[in-house]
């Protein structure tokens, strides 16, 4: 039976609007639907998700006045995103009349966010972006974007930080990564690039179409980048499309793969025939699968006690302390630490990150 | 551009016909007209169909995924091309209707309505407005007039000043009063009395009807009475309604700003049959911004929150939220958050990995048509493999009115090996109050009382620290003292046994003395359980609770031998840290039930402790930070471990300089 609580679309709205950083965002509700929202505070620590602390008397008196108070509050401080939870949408204040009746105000649609994190992203950007308007007049030379990643995204600093710097070596120039640390000036700027280069497609569907339509090209590969097989498969597809030499990635490819192999030999340990279970999406189990299953001769899990979890954060602390699993490694949101020592799972540090989750002897992430 | 007409009224007053025949009789005059039924009972386009009943907006989306929904499935051609759309709604008993009406314009607009090329919409709407959701349809966007159909009748009228007050909301200064529709009923002065509203409010008469009989002879054959006699008088007034609608339309007349009544001028109306002067009514006025308390974020949560903090202590009973999936997950999270604080802290207790936390996920959808049946549904297939089921809602489940209780009963009856504790945590406002609803539910497992084991269990730990730190530890030292081991908590990371098991224990120990905890205190007792004084805190604490338990167990020999033993470790703390402590200055700004024995443990080692930082402070225990050195309350809080705790880190504070070098990393 689906268990039903997993982040769904307002988390994912949410780690939206936090990855812009001059947008605000205003959560329209009470203070226990914040709460749930706190962990995507660590994600991108700042001044905290203003709240309208709507309470249970304003569901029959209306909400209005509260929401009034706190955009006032925010006026000012550049765009704001106003995003109602779910019971708020049953009382039926005129929340889409309010925000546009303010400059710089937009509203986000609960009702449109959908059930999982990677939807309800998707939805946000692209209501900024519908609200930005931008236009494509000339093109940037080499420039790309980063579609799909989110501040949800396990050490998302790191992974802008690596395809950044293999991009650049490329020749390519990094517009944008849309939704994960941004401004508005490069969103802006991001439908003049000649390229997006999609990192998570469950993230962003909506969002390429919208740049499709501006005559921004995609390049993916379906999947996130995890494991060295699915990032060389993304670096040979985005040399292809952009017509970049992208060698010093493969060079990196291949200096990171002999340093895994060192630290493989020198664990003295066998991954064979020990077995996996992923909980987490699409785009992180089918190339993290694969990986194993093909570099390691791992399986898949079938007794409902894997010899290693792969999971969120709290759930792999948990479950390996329960005896659910042999051992939890963290990969997706929400997270149980910030991320001193990069730990991402895209990219070439990812695929590092995995193995030593795999192969060392230490308390979960 | 359509011309949006929305036609409100009391329940009954005749909107659905009146709308009915107006948007025929505006087919008629060769305008292309979509007419919308805004009611659960999707009778409105009855007439214009002959008398079919259409399929719902709101039952085809729940039928239809997004990707494949078209407006041509929704959409009938009525009488002369009349474009018929129903919104549909949750049937009677259950849901939001207006949840669902704001869900039916926002997949209209999906849908492309915006886009189609007719000339007039009319909306017929349900009622008085009874909620925001019902008043979408006199917004700014979705309208440009609202007609009010009504008659002589107070209650009628009542509606309709009603109307006024909730259009007042949503008029610019133009207004959007496009007039009265007065269906008469035959009562006493009807015409005058309707004529004073008229003028009083400024909304003006724009069409009046007869009672007629030839209505009810249409109705039965399908049709508008404007198709079937339409030579009638009644058809002849309902087309010079129409005339004004399409001169609204064009612009040749423009909708006026109503003036609704006071309570006051209604109730003189209504008596005396007239207004003095014209409607009296505002708006409520806003409060100004006040920018600090609008943007602080505040820790404290509330109902459903503290609910699962309570119950998610307990690692094998299944727990289900009867809320949107974005409760579940944060729900979940703060379940999550709480058994990796205690499993951070605590070695060799049982703990969980919060798969047994479980959630309806109620959609858009099922905020509509009601979430009862989903939640019995997951309920019935727990109750085949467990015993017991936590049950707790969330304010959608409350605010749709779904009957939770009369589904769990259901479920119960058909598992009667299963127990179904359902805590509401809205029917509270406070975080506590639902803290305690949890606590009573939990408690009703708990069986007849024995004391037959030597062991002893702390309760009602859920807000307090003393799963952090070594209190359990230096309380089960404590316990030792009386032959006594310390059992499972309640709730800490108990089980279902547990909780049934409690009254075996010989006693129970609250871990503070807070109102909250006194009322679990009585909960308890009024199952049998017997309570010796709460868990110590401090090195006094402890002293007085070890004279106090040796009294009540008749061991005062072994109590005075364990505070000889406690004095003298006591010495020899404050003889060590004393030299270091001594003459310094401290700020304490901790809670009542730390800040006595803080303070006197520092008093012991010769600090003085002030009221308030005048600048001359050493150091600052608590509270928010300061310029002087800080350290926090210590977790520890029982017998002399929280003393040395305190003074050690006290002592080590000291000898920092308390600049923290990485706050210049920033820059």
């Amino acid at each position: 039976m689906e268990t039903m609580t997993e982040p769904d679309g307002i988390t994912g709205a949410v780690a939206a609007i936090q990855g812009i950083r001059d947008v605000r965002l205003l959560l329209h509700g009470q203070n226990g639907c914040r709460k749930g929202l706190l962990p995507l505070e660590r994600c991108m620590p700042g001044d905290g998700i203003p709240y309208t602390d709507v309470s249970p008397a304003d569901y029959y008196g209306g909400t209005a006045p509260k929401l009034e108070r706190s955009l006032d509050a925010l006026s000012g401080e550049g765009l704001v995103a106003v995003l109602e939870t779910p019971a708020l949408t049953l009382i039926g204040d005129d929340v889409e009349g309010m925000a546009r009746s303010r400059e710089g105000c937009i509203r986000l649609d609960t009702d449109s966010l959908g059930n999982d994190i990677g939807t309800g992203f998707d939805s946000a950007i692209v209501s900024v972006l519908d609200h930005l308007a931008p236009e494509r007049s000339e093109t940037i030379e080499n420039g790309v974007n980063i579609l799909g990643l989110s501040v949800a995204h396990k050490d998302w600093r790191a992974v802008r930080m690596e395809m950044g710097h293999l991009l650049k070596s490329a020749g390519l120039r990094l517009v944008s990564v849309v939704g994960a640390g941004c401004t508005l000036g490069e969103l802006r700027d991001s439908v003049r690039s000649g390229f997006n280069i999609v990192v998570d497609p469950e993230f962003c569907s909506r969002t390429v179409g919208f740049y499709e339509a501006m005559g921004v090209e995609t390049v993916g590969i379906g999947c996130q980048p995890v494991g060295f097989d699915r990032v060389d498969d993304l670096y040979r597809a985005v040399s292809e499309a952009t017509g970049r030499r992208t060698s010093h990635a493969f060079e990196m490819l291949a200096k990171y793969r002999r340093r895994a192999y060192d630290g493989i030999v020198a664990s003295g340990k066998s991954l064979v025939g020990k077995t996996y279970a992923i909980d987490a999406s699409r785009s992180v189990s089918d190339p993290l699968s694969s990986w194993l299953e093909a570099s390691f001769d791992m399986v898949v899990d079938e007794f409902g006690r894997p010899d290693y979890l792969f999971t969120s954060g709290p759930k792999a602390f948990l479950e390996q302390a329960s005896g659910g699993c042999g051992k939890g490694v963290a990969v997706r949101y929400p997270h149980l630490k910030y991320d001193f020592v990069k730990s991402p799972i895209m990219g070439l540090d990812g695929a590092m990150y995995l193995l030593d989750g795999l192969l060392n002897r230490s308390w979960p992430a | 551009m359509s011309f949006r007409v929305a036609i409100y009224g009391k329940g009954g007053i005749g909107k659905s016909t009146v709308s009915g025949n107006l948007s025929y009789s505006l087919a008629a005059k060769g305008l292309k007209v979509v007419h919308i039924g805004c009611d659960p009972k999707h009778d409105s386009t009855r007439q214009l169909l002959g008398g079919a009943v259409q399929n719902t907006v709101l039952e085809y989306m729940r039928e239809v995924p997004p990707s494949r929904r078209s407006l041509s499935d929704i959409a009938m051609a009525g009488s002369k091309g009349v474009m018929c759309l129903e919104a549909g709604g949750p049937m009677p008993g259950v849901g939001c209707a207006g949840k669902g009406i704001t869900a039916m314009f926002s997949t209209l607009e999906r849908l492309g309505f915006g886009d189609m090329r007719h000339d007039v919409t009319v909306y017929d709407v349900l009622g008085d407005v009874v909620c925001g959701g019902f008043a979408v349809p006199m917004r700014k966007d979705v309208s440009d007039a609202v007609l009010i159909v009504t008659s002589g009748e107070s209650m009628s009228l009542y509606a309709a000043n009603n109307i006024l007050k909730g259009l007042s909301r949503f008029e610019g200064p133009g207004g959007k009063t496009g007039g009265l529709i007065l269906n008469m009923r035959g009562v006493l002065d009807e015409e005058a009395t309707v004529q004073e509203f008229s003028k009083a409010t400024g909304a003006p008469v724009v069409c009046k009807l007869g009672r007629s009989d030839l209505f009810t002879r249409a109705e039965r054959s399908g049709r508008t009475l404007c198709e079937q006699f339409p030579d009638s008088d009644e058809a002849r007034e309902i087309g010079r309604l129409a005339d004004y609608v399409s001169e609204l339309a064009s612009g040749a007349r423009n909708p006026v700003k109503a003036n609704p009544l006071t309570d006051a001028q209604m109730d003189g109306l209504i008596s005396a049959g007239r207004v003095d002067g014209i409607g009296g009514y505002a708006l409520p006025v806003v409060e100004a911004a006040t920018s600090e308390e609008a943007r602080r974020p505040r820790r404290i949560g509330k109902g459903p929150v503290a609910a699962i903090q309570t119950a998610g202590k307990v690692i094998d009973i299944p727990i289900v939220i009867h809320g949107s999936r974005s409760c579940g997950s944060s729900l979940l999270g703060e379940c999550l958050s709480q058994r990796l604080s205690w499993s951070c802290s605590l070695s060799g207790l049982p703990t969980s990995s919060g798969s047994n936390v479980h959630c309806t996920g109620m959609s858009a959808e099922s905020s509509v048509f009601g979430g009862a049946d989903r939640l019995e549904s997951m309920v019935s297939q727990l109750a085949d493999a467990n015993s017991t089921i936590v049950v707790i809602t969330t304010c959608i489940s409350s605010m749709i009115g779904d009957d939770v209780a009369s589904a769990m009963s259901r479920v119960m009856e058909s598992h009667p090996g299963t127990k179904i504790l359902t805590v509401d945590a809205n029917r509270v406002d406070s975080g506590y109050d639902a803290h305690i609803e949890a606590i009573r539910a939990l408690s009703s497992l708990i069986e007849e009382p024995v004391h037959d084991l030597p062991i002893a269990s702390v309760v009602d730990d859920t807000f307090v620290a003393y799963n952090k730190g070594r209190n359990r530890e230096a309380f089960g030292s404590l316990l030792n003292v009386f032959g006594l081991l310390q059992g499972p908590g309640f709730l800490s990371d108990c089980s279902e046994d547990d909780i049934r098991g409690l009254g075996r224990g010989r006693m129970a120990f609250l871990a503070e003395e807070s109102r909250d905890a006194l009322e679990v205190e009585r909960i308890l007792e009024s199952k049998g359980i017997v309570f010796g004084p709460p868990v110590p805190r401090g090195y006094r604490g402890a002293v007085e609770w070890l004279e106090k338990v040796g009294r009540i167990l008749d061991m005062e020999e072994a109590a005075s031998d364990a505070v000889l033993r406690l004095e003298s470790r006591h010495s020899r703390i404050v003889d060590r840290l004393s030299g270091r402590l001594s003459g310094r200055k401290a700020l304490v700004e901790a809670g009542p039930a730390d800040r006595g024995w803080i303070c006197e443990a520092l008093s012991d080692c010769g600090m003085s402790v002030l009221d308030s930082d005048d600048g001359g402070i050493d150091i600052q225990i608590g509270g928010r930070r300061g310029s002087a050195l800080w350290m926090e309350v210590p977790e520890t809080y029982v017998s002399q471990e929280a003393e040395s705790i305190l003074l050690e880190r006290a002592a080590n504070v000291l000898r920092t300089s308390g600049k923290e070098g990485w706050k210049q990393w920033r820059r």
